[in-house]
């Protein structure tokens, strides 16, 4: 049919009277890194399981290959999972719990022996074999946690919330073994998380849900400058949201300013919300940019590498915004409180959602 | 959209019906055994308890008729009813008859009327029959039997069953039987208001104070566990009964009766309360007392506004679980009660001493009453108990407080001198040769086959009952408890186990013994072959202390990690690989510890296992008990102290292993 | 086949086992005092080498309890050594085989079922007695007691034990007997008068005697066999034979219908109203069915035989709960309030 390797097809899930996933569908190409993305509560955990066979959903199907396994129980489907909390067995060492999967392959010993060594090389803790959990840092528990869903060579690895347990800096450095190691194996992979900073880094595409409904699914620059909605474009990265009303079919009024914008996904509405992201604001050469205007600074924000203006002015009515300004750009135009600044809001950066 | 894909979204509107794994078939399969096992070792055979409540005995009199000889045959016959109505006496004398009561035709047709009569013919007319017996011969329905004059004698009529409440009616008319209601209550709310401060007091001084030998107190405090409740009261005999040494203390009060109950019941309880006051007390958040420090409050007022709310539902924990446990026993009225009647006292005399099993049922649905509500009650605190316990609290340090710390020291002292002092008297008194007229030390005493009960081999019986039970409860209790946390689907089943596994603790031991009786002793139960052997013992102690060992094998399979199952299925690991190579393991320090709790209970036990026992399975605990009933007092204190130095060398044993062997075998847990 | 080898051997095994003991195994019930049962039984399987004994024993209550309810079903080939009320019960039931035992015309009348065949037989009798403990007695400065009637004297306040007859054979005993001694009415009189002397209503019937032993009560109403054997071991203790008669208890043998081993079950009473029989009941009992062979018992009381009232066995089973009713009624009830 297509090149995806696992389907969702219009997957809902009830626990009781609450819908934890309404309608859900996707695909998922081989060898393509997912991340479901959204607040807690979403769904983006039920969505997992139930792909994992462990909350099987109450109707919809999944098809993984070319088997439908929506209703097979998860020692029936073909993945592997690591969790938060790592689930690693505290009784047995190291190698036994990366060498848990392979009892029973067939396996004889000694080549299982083999295999766990290969596998914990590959996750960097080739020394580590005859410890115990406990004895490891949480970033090496959850290396071998990886190690150990992969001894079984699954082609669908399933994370939840792999990096939420561990400390910042672990935290980056073991995304980027992980996405290392998923190319190198070009293995299927979806991982959730509720970090956007996480999935914008790592996936080849983001699956943001909210309310048990997936609201879009798009690459990372797609998520992120194309937000296909208001609740998209909050959650992703930050986003000034402004009042705004429909002027004609080109262009929108904030107050008495009246700017171009894209109202196709507007859909004839009234009463808008126009979004622009801080650092989308344009302050180089905005007199003659298009959207062009000028506001007052109300107030500065220090931000390490680059400066967070709020700015208002009396032709937006009591509109406010924030633009953000490198550190370079600011000194050299002279940004301080109070001042005047001259900005423009490029159509292509500026966007359109009906209010609510 | 092309006619697949709208062939797809037909199919995924329906509601998915997820299908099992292969091993989950036997997990399963395994549940339903598990449901099966307890269905069949406890819900059959309790409500057997209420079938047999509700069954009533009469005599029908208008179903059987008796004809004279005459010379030219038989007379018209007549029914016995109307021979009561002409002679205006009442059937039985106005008795309530019993399944073994018999009515003889001799004393229904007064000997005027019957005078030279040489034969009769007797008629069953009841259409199913046994309505009389000839010489022990049952009658059959319809038929008519010839009997000499000489052979009238041997004709009895036989009550029929009916069903209904006549057994509550009789037993709540019955004022004897009406008192041990009132005296149970009454010496049960006794002992829960002196043990459930006398507990506190103690773990008070065990947790929130510095006094020395709190390692020494706080096993002298578990002491009593390690003994049936028999021997506490036949301790108190040798100390307080009339030829006590320290009778005097008593005032010319006796011992027997609700003194000696009561001091007893507080002896064999404390141990139990005491454990619940020292979780109550040590959940306690170091935060609070700092704060109430720091607002100024004196230590008396910081007592009574932080130390005992915080322990408000561990106190009224204790307070049931002590009612409950002295409102079930009867060892200890059966000793020390004199003629102080109690319920559970009155099952087993109704069972054992009358034989009327109709009205022991009675009496065990009258005793489930309290004990389930106070079950449900307790259920519910401890729920309570666990959501006021946050995580974050920090537990309590006690400061140094030279007055506090002494006082403490005393008032614990007392207590464990009260304890060990009961058993250190029967000790001594198992070793004189004659109290109290020869009390030079021996053996003799120890040699139990001079008296009933079943001596040694008793012992030996118990030690492998204790063994058998320990062994495979903990087994079965494990499997079943990781079945109902940690199995996939099948919510139905696994809440039934779930339901069933609490359920032991609301069923007296007494009254789980009946039933037993009712239940496997009825020769058309295909079970009945294990009636009398040692298996049944073990099946009932088994279930008898099922619930609290789920309770343990629960919490510590909760405290894993719920995502092992997940990952092991992942992995296509069955359960059973899950559960050898990682629950268990993990779970070995609770399996332990459930190992050893049915130990000592099987040891101990009396309530349940002595309606069950057969001459070939007798038990140490169920000797103690009859040969005190037997007055073989000494011999009795010598069998109760074999239960209690095995129990401490199992214990020993168990603290042992635990310390090195575990040690070395959950290396894991240490960094 | 592995497996198939290892359960022809086992079967193998199974087989000679069973024709190495090729002896009939009888399961006896019984209520015997459990010091006696070896004795017994040597005796009997040395004249009957081909039947051996498996004793099942307990209290007389328990048994009794156990065989009746196992009635539908029983395990038992043979009961000896059981209450004849007992017995009553359960030939009321139709459990047991009539059968007349070779050499029966030899025992006392008085030990044996009166229909013919008898559906039972006695063998010895244990007859009601006071046991008097003489150092407490002294203590107290009361008389020696002699009979039913100076147990109600009021310097024995508080002073008496006695079986309670509800779950007693020896309490039901003694009280049958004092009904049957006193009349009705004088009977429930009697008692009430001793009601206001007793210390406690035990449960069973030799623990008022072992009571007396060891001092815990002055006087225990009881039979004399325990008495004996508490003098024998240094006890301070007097059995004293009650002058207005003593109710009695046959100890009982019959065959359950039903045996799969009538013929050995029958050998079995054969033997256990044989003389030789007698000299073991003889050793702990004073009273046996042959009265001849019995010889005086150490420490036993004088004039037991005598004392023996003229006991209705079928009056007191068939008056049995009516007479019980009554007593819980009178004297149960009122327990509490002492």
């Amino acid at each position: 049919m297509n090149d995806s390797y696992l389907q969702v097809i219009d997957v809902t899930k009830n626990f009781g009277d609450f819908t934890a996933l309404q309608n859900v569908s996707l695909d998922v190409k081989k060898g393509e890194f997912v991340c479901f993305l959204g607040p807690s509560g979403c769904g983006k955990t039920t969505l997992l399981r139930a792909i994992a066979g462990l909350d099987i959903q109450s109707s919809g199907a999944i098809i993984q290959g070319d088997t439908d396994i929506s209703d097979l129980p998860p020692s029936e489907r073909d993945f592997g999972i690591v969790f938060q909390s790592y689930a690693l067995f505290p009784n047995l060492s190291v190698a036994n719990n990366v060498g848990f999967g392979l009892i029973g392959s067939g396996k004889s010993k000694s080549e299982i022996k083999t295999k766990v060594k290969g596998l914990l090389e590959q996750v960097g803790l080739p020394d580590q074999a005859k410890k115990y959990p406990s004895q490891l840092s949480g970033g090496q528990q959850q290396r071998v946690a990886l190690a150990r869903a992969l001894a079984t060579e699954p082609n669908l690895l399933l994370l939840d919330e792999p990096l939420s347990a561990l400390d910042a800096k672990v935290r980056v450095h073991l995304r980027r073994q992980l996405k290392e190691l998923q190319q190198t194996l070009g293995l299927t992979t979806i991982m959730v998380t509720h970090d956007q900073d996480e999935a914008l880094n790592l996936a080849d595409r983001i699956v943001v849900l909210s309310q048990g409904r997936i609201e879009q699914v798009g690459t990372p620059i797609e998520v992120y400058s194309q937000p296909a909605n208001a609740f998209v474009a909050d959650f992703v990265g930050e986003m000034n949201f402004i009042e705004a009303k429909r002027v004609d079919s080109g262009h929108i009024g904030i107050g008495d300013i009246h700017l171009a914008a894209d109202m196709q996904a507007v859909d004839g509405a009234e009463q808008l919300i126009a979004a622009i992201r801080p650092e989308d604001i344009q302050v180089q050469n905005a007199d003659t940019a298009p959207n062009g205007f000028s506001a007052t600074v109300t107030d500065l924000e220090f931000c390490g590498s680059y400066l967070r203006a709020t700015m208002r002015d009396a032709r937006l009515g009591g509109a406010e915004f924030r633009a953000d300004l490198s550190m370079n750009l600011a000194r050299r135009l002279q940004v301080k409180e109070g001042g005047a600044l001259a900005i423009a809001m490029p159509p292509e950066h500026l966007r359109v959602y009906p209010a609510k | 959209m092309t006619v697949t894909a709208q062939h797809d979204l037909n199919i995924t509107r329906r509601r998915v019906q997820p299908k099992a794994a292969k091993d989950e078939f036997w997990q399963r399969g395994l549940i339903l055994v598990v449901i099966a096992y307890l269905f069949v070792g406890l819900v059959l055979p309790i409500a057997m308890v209420f079938t047999k409540s509700l069954q009533n005995f009469s005599f029908q009199t208008d179903q059987v008729t008796v004809a004279f000889q005459t010379e030219t045959g038989f007379d018209t016959p007549r029914t016995l009813q109307s021979w009561f109505e002409e002679t205006g006496k009442e059937i039985n004398n106005g008795l309530r008859p019993t399944e073994r009561t018999r009515l003889a035709i001799v004393k229904v047709i007064p000997k005027p009327a019957r005078a030279g009569i040489e034969a009769f013919q007797i008629t069953d007319l009841s259409e199913k029959g046994g309505q009389f017996l000839i010489d022990g011969v049952l009658s059959e329905g319809g038929t008519t039997y010839e009997v000499e004059r000489k052979k009238l004698s041997k004709v009895q009529v036989k009550p029929q069953v009916d069903y209904g409440l006549g057994n509550y009616g009789y037993y709540f008319s019955s004022p004897a039987l009406f008192h041990s209601i009132q005296n149970s209550f009454l010496i049960a709310i006794a002992v829960v208001v002196i043990v459930v401060p006398l507990a506190f007091g103690y773990a008070y001084g065990l947790m929130r104070t510095n006094m020395i030998g709190k390692g020494f107190f706080r096993l002298a405090a578990t002491v009593p566990v390690l003994v049936p409740s028999l021997l506490p009261a036949i301790g108190l005999i040798y100390l307080f009964g009339n030829q006590g040494i320290l009778t005097p203390l008593l005032f010319g009060q006796s011992i027997y009766g609700p003194i000696g109950i009561i001091l007893a019941s507080v002896f064999f309880t404390f141990p139990h309360a005491m454990i619940i006051m020292i979780v109550a007390l040590s959940s306690s958040d170091q935060r609070l007392y700092e704060a109430s420090e720091v607002l100024g409050a004196s230590k008396w007022r910081t007592f009574w506004v932080v130390t005992l709310p915080g322990a408000r539902y561990g106190l009224i924990s204790a307070g049931f679980v002590v009612f409950t446990l002295v409102l079930t026993d009867f060892g200890v009225p059966k000793v020390i009660g004199g003629d102080f009647n109690m319920l559970a006292l009155d099952i087993y005399k109704q069972v054992i001493g009358q034989q009327n099993f109709q009205v022991g049922a009675v009496v065990s649905v009258v005793l489930l009453v309290p004990a389930v509500v106070a079950f449900a009650v307790d259920r519910i605190i401890s729920r309570r108990q666990v959501a006021i316990m946050s995580a974050k609290a920090v537990p309590y340090q006690p400061e140094d407080d030279p007055f506090l710390d002494r006082a403490m020291l005393i008032y614990c002292g007392s207590v464990a001198l009260f304890i060990l002092g009961v058993i250190a008297m029967c000790q001594f008194a198992a070793l004189a040769q004659f109290w109290p007229y020869n009390l030079t030390p021996s053996l003799t005493h120890y040699d139990f086959s001079k008296v009933g009960g079943g001596g040694w081999s008793a012992y030996w019986n118990s030690v492998k009952l204790a063994f058998l039970v320990s062994t495979f409860g903990a087994c079965a209790v494990f499997i079943a408890a990781n079945l109902v946390e940690k199995a996939r689907g099948f919510e139905l089943g696994r809440n039934f186990l779930q339901f069933l596994a609490m359920m032991p603790m609301a069923i007296p031991g007494m009254v789980l013994g009946l039933a037993y009786i009712f239940f496997f002793n009825d020769p058309s139960n295909p079970l009945n072959f294990l009636y009398g052997t040692m298996a049944i013992l073990v099946i009932n102690t088994s279930i008898h202390l099922w619930t609290v060992s789920h309770l343990t094998a629960s919490t510590a399979l909760k405290q894993m990690d719920k995502e092992f199952e997940a990952v092991a299925m992942s992995l296509k690991q069955p359960f059973w690989r899950m559960l050898s190579r990682v629950s268990a393991p993990v779970c070995l320090p609770a399996i332990s510890e459930i190992w050893l709790y049915y130990f000592v209970n099987a040891m101990t036990t009396v309530s349940a296992v002595v309606f069950l026992y057969s001459p070939s399975t007798q038990l140490a605990s169920v000797a103690v008990l009859n040969m005190d009933d037997a007055g073989d007092i000494a011999a009795a204190a010598a069998m109760g102290m074999m239960i209690f130095y095995t129990n401490v060398i199992v214990r020993v044993g168990y603290s042992l292993l635990t310390g090195r062997l575990l040690g070395q075998l959950q290396a894991w847990r240490h960094r | 086949m592995k497996l198939a080898q290892f359960l022809s051997t086992a079967a193998l095994a199974a087989g000679l086992a069973v024709s190495a003991q090729a002896q009939t195994e009888l399961t006896v019930y019984t209520a015997f005092e459990s010091d006696d049962l070896q004795r017994y039984k040597e005796a009997f399987e040395t004249a009957n080498p081909d039947i051996s004994i498996n004793w099942v024993r307990d209290s007389t209550g328990i048994i009794t309890a156990k065989l009746l309810a196992e009635k539908d079903n029983p395990t038992a080939d043979a009961v000896w050594g059981l209450a004849g009320t007992s017995l009553l019960m359960m030939k009321s039931e139709g459990m047991l085989e009539a059968y007349e035992p070779a050499g029966v015309e030899a025992l006392d009348t008085r030990f044996v079922d009166p229909a013919s065949p008898p559906s039972w037989v006695g063998v010895d009798a244990w007859v009601a007695a006071i046991c008097v403990n003489t150092v407490e007695l002294e203590k107290s400065g009361a008389a020696m007691p002699t009979g039913w009637k100076d147990l109600i004297k009021p310097e024995y306040a508080g002073m008496v034990a006695m079986p309670n007859p509800a779950s007693s054979g020896t309490g039901f005993l003694d009280v049958s007997s004092w009904i049957q001694l006193f009349g009705e009415e004088g009977g429930w009189d009697y008692m009430d008068a001793l009601h206001e002397n007793i210390a406690f209503y035990t449960h069973s019937g030799s623990k008022p005697c072992k009571q007396a032993a060891r001092g815990e009560v002055p006087i225990g109403i009881s039979f004399a066999f325990p008495g004996a054997k508490a003098i024998a071991k240094g006890a301070p203790l007097e059995v004293v034979v009650p002058v207005e008669g003593a109710g009695w208890e046959v100890e009982a043998a019959a065959i359950i219908a039903g045996t799969d081993y009538a013929e050995e079950a029958q050998r079995l009473m054969d033997w256990a109203v044989s003389e030789d029989a007698m000299k073991e009941y003889n050793q702990g009992y004073a009273v046996v069915a042959i009265p001849s062979v019995a010889k005086p018992v150490p420490n036993y009381p004088e004039g037991v035989l005598e004392a023996m009232i003229e006991n209705d066995f079928e009056w007191a089973a068939n008056n049995r709960e009516a007479i019980l009713k009554e007593w819980t009624e009178r004297y149960d009830g009122k327990s509490e309030a002492k």
